[in-house]
């Protein structure tokens, strides 16, 4: 307990010092407190009685959080202009990407379960409203740190004039593209999760036969599934572009050929059906020899179009340079 | 919006009066530093260098300045100690070496910015 009540004048230079470093605490106080002295003491020379004096002082040096600020140098902005356009490229880039594959995963999961058409909606309304909360919040804490870091002052990525989209003609890459990627990856996620739990063959417990080889979760799955987000990401930043670019083409190749090569081999040497689900039709042999003759059909298809989709890359990075 | 039309058919050649304000601001800022760096090579403390501004036509406020002097000497272009000479200690600042050297800089690349903004003004009287 004090015997005398606190003046306002010291309220606030506590107010201001409590946000300012601690090294220079002593030093700020000490000074902050004779300037406002200082003022005082003119206005009441000016003829303000010493009460009024006292809070006028004060309301010329305004919000003392402010001026906390001004002394330590920390921004009085979450996200300032530096990196405003990086902290709304990537949410808007992150919100495109996520919310499609989450909403299209809920779906597939309800609609495997059995569940009514409206709780579905509901559940994927739900759930994206607060994943998308969670991306934005997320995005904004890390911006906000970056901003408050030395290295804060200058941009996270120089621009080039290369990220100019095109101004006339089509853009080469329209809605379509995008929208295909992101079915693309939904199909694989679909067609994987669905072969698992909506097989039409039956063991002798009744227990669902995978189509897929069950091994084949431990790594190659959930490789593919990297693979074809990875060229999501890639279509998405296309789509941003509108045009492609000879860096967009090498990284469009490696992404096919990471997908295709893996894909092939699987194929040719008959890994990726379930044995247990072969063996189910053991007796149609003719079905047997038409799905040997199929494996050496969709291994072309995939060579053929991973090698189509690589040319076109390339192809339209000559067409956008002119 | 009619009144605003009248309005400034009348008075043709005026400016809202708060962008004005925003202009006059933008041109201001940055000269409080050399103003600061001027005065304090005879040395002074913060309410004292406000008033000596003021005086000298530079308008400042309070919680622009007491920040700034303290930015300075992190610089270096301020030195500071405490005075006890008088009843209440007050931290007395002074240009350095580096701040008087910077300081005749800013006022010769002003000195050269009122002389471009003179011929462009009676360049287009002509």
């Amino acid at each position: 307990m004090t015997a005398t009540p606190e003046t306002l004048a010291e309220r606030y230079v506590t107010t201001v010092v409590h946000h300012v470093p601690e090294k220079s605490r002593a030093d700020v106080s000490a000074e902050l407190r004779a300037s406002i002295a200082d003022d005082i003491d003119a206005r009441v020379a000016a003829g303000a009685p010493p009460e009024t004096a006292e809070r006028d002082a004060l309301l010329a040096l305004g919000d003392p959080h402010r001026l906390a600020a001004e002394y330590a140098g920390t921004p009085l902005h979450l996200i300032g202009p530096t990196h405003f356009l990086e902290w709304r490229r990537l949410t808007v880039v992150l919100l495109s990407i996520v919310l499609p594959i989450v909403a299209g995963a809920i779906v597939i999961a309800r609609a495997l379960a059995g569940e009514e058409p409206v709780d579905i909606v509901l559940g994927v309304l739900g759930t994206a409203v607060s994943v998308a909360v969670g991306i934005v919040f997320w995005v904004t804490v890390v911006f906000a740190i970056i901003e408050r870091t030395p290295s804060g002052a200058t941009p996270l990525s120089r621009w080039s004039p290369d990220d100019l989209p095109a101004a006339t003609g089509r853009p080469q890459v329209g809605v379509g593209d995008l929208v295909g990627g992101i079915l693309g990856l939904v199909i694989i996620v679909v067609l994987v999760v669905g072969q698992a739990i909506a097989s039409p063959v039956r063991d002798a417990s009744g227990a669902v036969v995978p189509v897929l080889d069950p091994a084949l979760w431990s790594w190659w799955i959930p490789y593919i599934i990297v693979i074809s987000a990875a060229e999501l990401l890639l279509v998405v930043m296309l789509y941003q572009r509108r045009r492609w670019t000879f860096g967009a083409a090498v990284a469009n190749i490696v992404l096919n050929v990471a997908a295709a090569v893996p894909l092939v081999v699987l194929v040719a040497t008959d890994s990726v059906i379930n044995p247990a689900f072969a063996s189910s039709f053991e007796e149609e042999q003719g079905l047997i020899e038409l799905g040997q003759s199929a494996a050496v059909g969709v291994a072309i298809a995939i060579a053929a179009l991973a090698l189509w989709n690589s040319i076109e890359g390339v192809v339209k990075a000559a067409r956008a340079r002119g | 919006m009619t009144h605003s039309i009248v309005w400034r058919m009348s008075t043709p050649g005026d400016v809202d009066a708060t962008l004005e304000a925003g202009h006059f601001q933008e041109l201001r800022r940055g000269t409080v530093v050399l103003a600061s760096l001027l005065a304090l090579r005879s040395p002074g403390y913060g309410y004292a260098l406000l008033e000596h501004l003021e005086q000298a036509g530079i308008d400042v406020e309070a919680n622009t300045l007491y920040p700034l002097l303290r930015r300075l000497e992190s610089q270096g272009l301020l030195t500071s100690e405490w005075s006890t000479a008088e009843a209440r200690p007050r931290k007395v600042y002074r240009t350095s070496p580096a701040g008087d050297a910077l300081a005749q800089r800013l006022l010769a690349e002003s000195h050269r910015l009122a002389d471009a903004l003179g011929r462009l003004a009676t360049e287009k009287e002509h």
